[in-house]
Formats: C-alpha cells, sequence, structure tokens
C-alpha cells in the first residue's frame, strides 16, 4: 500500500504544533538532568537493556500509543486512503527538500565535505528544477540523500546515546538526540523564511506523512512481538546506529557455538 | 465478485513480474561463485516463491512451507539459545524443551507475517564480508516492485558439517537476534521464564490479522 515511499529524515518538525518554546526548555532541561544519570548507569551486558528510566518510559509509551490510536494513525490512515501513492511521495519530496540545509550543515560538521557538497548540489537541484523539490531530479543525477541530524554529529563527536528516553509526542529518543532535536529545530532557517501558518502546515503534514509510512510496520510489530515497548526501544537504538554508521554493517557481535550435547536433547528438529 | 478477478488478474501480473524479476536476480547471483553469497541468494528466492503465490494458498500453508524454508537455512538451536541468553543457564530441561519448540513456531510466524505482504520483490544476494568473527555477512537487497529505497538486508552465516546455515540476519542494520533477545529478558525480567513461554505461545496462537489477503 504505502511501500513505495522514500524514506524520510527524522521528523524534525513532526511535533511542530505541539513544541512551544517553553516545552522545548523543559525538554532541554530534563535531558542535561538525564546527561548526569547517563554517566554513572552504563551496563556491561551489551544486551542488558540498560533503561533506568523504564517505569517513566513505559508510562509516557502508553501516554503515546492512546495518541497515536485516537489522534495520530487514524490522520495517517485516511491520509493514504485519500491520498494516491503518487501525490504522498511528492509531498515527502518535499518535505525531505526542506530538511536538507540542516543536512549540509550536519554534514559539514562531522566533516563528511563530499557528502555536504552533494547536499547542496541535491538542494539547489530540485528546489529550482525539480519544483521546490517535488521531484528528486538530483537523485537521478547520481545525488543521493545523505540525511543527517545534529544527535548523529554529536554522536560523532563522542557523545553516546544512553540512556533510552521515551518522550510524549517526540517517542523514542535518548537525551542527546532530545536536545540536539532542539537545536536542530532553532538552526532551521526554514523555522524563520517560512511563515508562521506555513510552518505549522510543515509540522503537521511531515508527522503524518511520517506516521503513513510505518503504518504496516508498526502494525506487525505489535502484533507479532511479546514487549511492544521492549522491542521498540530496541528497534530505535539499532537504527539510530544504523545511521550514525551512514548505514555501514554494526561491529561484530561475537554468537559463540554452544555445546548442545551437554544440556540438550535429540529431539528438537521433529515436528 | 469484481473486486475477486481484477485481484486475480492481479496477482497473477505481479507472478509473472517476480518470476523475471527472480530469473534476473539469479543470473546476477551467479557471476560470483562465493558459496556463502549462493546460499543466501538460493534461501531469499525459496523463501519468496514460497510467499508469493496469495492466489492459491492460505496463509496457513505459506506458512508451513516458510517453516520449512527457515528450519533448513537457520542454525535454529544456535538462534534459540543465543536469543534466551543468560536465562539459558536458569531454564529447567523441560522449560528448555518448551522453549525450542515454541521459539520455532513463534520466529516462523513473525517472519511470515511480516513477509507476507510483499509480493514480486526482487532479492540479490550483492557482496560477502569475511567478519572478524570467522563467520561471513551475506549482504543483499530487496527491491520493492512498487519503487522507493531498496531494504538492505544483512546475513550473518556460518559453516557447518551440512553446509551454511543463517545465524543471524539484519534489516537494515536491525539484528533480529539482538532485538529478540532484548525483548525477550525484558519478559523475563518481569515475568519469569514461564511468563515468557506463556506470552510466545499465545502469540503463536493467536489469529493472524491481516495476513489473509
Amino acid at each position: 500500500m504505502s511501500e513505495s515511499l522514500p524514506r524520510q529524515p527524522a521528523p524534525r518538525r513532526a511535533i511542530g504544533p505541539f513544541a512551544a518554546p517553553q516545552r522545548l526548555l523543559a525538554i532541554l532541561l530534563l535531558a542535561g538532568a538525564l546527561l548526569c544519570i547517563a554517566a554513572d548507569g552504563r551496563a556491561q551486558d551489551p544486551f542488558d537493556a540498560n533503561d533506568p528510566l523504564e517505569d517513566f518510559n513505559r508510562a509516557m509509551f502508553e501516554v503515546n500509543q492512546t495518541i497515536d490510536r485516537f489522534l495520530l494513525k487514524p490522520i495517517a490512515e485516511a491520509y493514504v486512503f485519500i491520498l494516491p501513492n503518487e501525490v504522498r511521495h511528492r509531498i515527502a519530496n518535499v518535505l525531505g527538500n526542506l530538511a536538507e540545509p540542516l543536512n549540509l550543515v550536519n554534514n559539514a560538521a562531522q566533516g563528511k565535505f563530499e557528502r555536504a557538497g552533494s547536499t547542496l548540489m541535491r538542494f539547489t537541484v530540485n528546489t529550482t528544477i525539480g519544483v521546490g523539490g517535488i521531484f528528486d531530479v538530483a537523485a537521478e543525477w547520481g545525488y543521493e540523500r545523505t540525511p543527517e541530524d545534529f544527535g548523529q554529529t554529536l554522536a560523532t563527536w563522542g557523545v553516546g546515546g544512553e540512556p533510552f528516553l521515551m518522550l510524549p509526542l517526540l517517542g523514542p529518543t535518548n537525551p542527546r538526540d532530545a536536545a540536539a532535536f532542539g537545536v536542530d529545530w532553532f538552526a532551521d532557517p526554514f523555522g524563520y523564511l517560512l511563515p508562521a501558518e506555513a510552518g505549522l502546515a510543515r509540522g503537521v503534514t511531515s508527522g503524518v506523512s511520517q506516521r503513513a509510512q510505518y503504518l504496516e510496520e508498526l502494525e506487525t510489530l505489535e502484533s507479532t512481538s511479546v514487549d511492544f515497548y521492549a522491542a521498540l526501544r530496541e528497534l530505535y537504538r539499532q537504527y539510530r546506529a544504523t545511521e550514525i554508521r551512514d548505514g555501514a554493517p554494526p561491529p561484530a557481535m561475537e554468537i559463540p557455538d554452544f555445546d548442545f550435547d551437554e544440556d540438550f536433547d535429540e529431539d528438537f528438529d521433529e515436528e | 465478485m469484481s473486486i475477486l478477478i481484477s485481484r486475480r488478474s492481479l496477482a497473477a501480473a505481479a507472478f509473472a513480474a517476480a518470476v523475471l524479476l527472480s530469473a534476473l536476480g539469479a543470473q546476477r547471483a551467479a557471476a560470483s561463485d562465493d558459496p556463502a553469497l549462493t546460499f543466501i541468494q538460493g534461501l531469499g528466492d525459496q523463501a519468496i516463491s514460497v510467499l508469493k503465490d496469495k492466489a492459491n494458498t492460505t496463509f496457513e500453508e505459506r506458512e508451513a512451507a516458510f517453516r520449512e524454508v527457515m528450519v533448513e537455512g537457520f542454525d535454529i538451536p544456535i538462534v534459540s539459545r543465543f536469543v534466551l541468553g543468560r536465562y539459558w543457564k536458569t531454564a529447567g530441561k523441560e522449560q528448555r524443551k518448551e522453549y525450542r519448540r515454541i521459539f520455532v513456531d513463534f520466529i516462523v510466524r513473525v517472519y511470515a507475517s511480516r513477509f507476507d505482504s510483499y509480493g514480486g520483490e526482487l532479492f540479490t544476494a550483492r557482496s560477502v564480508i569475511n567478519d572478524e568473527s570467522g563467520d561471513k555477512i551475506v549482504r543483499a537487497q530487496i527491491v520493492r516492485p512498487a519503487g522507493g529505497d531498496p531494504i538492505g538486508v544483512d546475513f550473518r552465516v556460518r559453516k557447518r558439517d551440512e553446509g551454511y546455515k543463517v545465524i543471524d540476519v539484519s534489516v537494515e542494520g536491525i539484528s533480529m537476534l539482538h532485538t529478540h533477545r532484548v525483548e525477550f529478558a525484558s519478559v523475563v525480567n518481569r515475568k519469569g521464564i514461564d511468563g515468557l513461554l506463556g506470552d510466545l505461545r499465545a502469540r503463536v496462537e493467536a489469529p493472524v490479522e491481516g495476513a489473509a489477503e
């Protein structure tokens, strides 16, 4: 149904209509406080959840689930139902194009100058020849989208991504990414260039478009997981890590050969 | 009625496209002769061919066929034990046995339903990385017929006496083993091993939503 849309960068403006400056400030303060927790709360076993705020996070998850069930998801479903795939694709392109200035800055801040140059090329070509980003002409010319945000920049500067944090409306994140979200927010030139109504429209559309791309995936994940919260938390962490590595495979994980004869029996494969 | 017919012909068209595409994929894979690459290409083709015939099969039939592919291609003893992590040691003999049995059902259900919405995908095993652990990582791509970004899938394979076996699959960098291990640990922490077994059983026995097209 909705699978042919290009993946969008992180939903920076997804909470547009909700993020009053005070709330953002609160997030930043909370993030600052949490960074202190992050310092001493590191687990040794890489498979430990390392989720010191789990009770708070699970409560927030419930809140988000409720908002999603009654507001976000129905709107996203209507969006998919009303608009043809092609139109949604174009909308995602325009929103993606608006994110390019931040991609440029963050690529440069990470020393990825070739990608920064490519991003500049993309923005120039797509905004003009691609009619405001509706058509991704640059990709056809070989300039692929290279999404970067300030959270990824901080990560490459050595700031860790723990502990896990579930925030109302923002969803799964961590202190680093939540604070970086605020920085991106203020750094985004379109935040100043667009009139308030357009900014709002962009925020709402971006949230809906983003949610619409994961309709099936999230539904299947929920119906096939034994702990939806834990599954989502792990997916977020690994997804973020992959973004930070720019898609490179993760470092080797040791998966030992077990000696099964010692404590196991042969009747496994039957049936 | 007319909806049924158009769906059928749509399925027929998708099937034809899939056959064409998988033939192309097979050609491409033949270019490289790494046995691990060939193994993964074969496994992917098998899984896709099992899942794509939606017009003439029920989800249960597709799931059963998918199960055979998975049980054959994966090193399930290693996978299942790794996923239970340190709790394997604390589990009793009966719990282990039950866990092993229910784990296969669970994992088959999860991946059969996750991939059941697919149709006409082009699966291509593209390259092999020799991992420092001694395993091989086969990097593959799934291209959806509707367009959009291809999905990157990495298979970690290990050589066995009887040939290669998959021990982990990562989709867009997200490891199946890692994710299930953390998820299972979270359930065991709160409900104990029997609680996990109960939850897994409930998932397996629940009717499949949205899978019956």
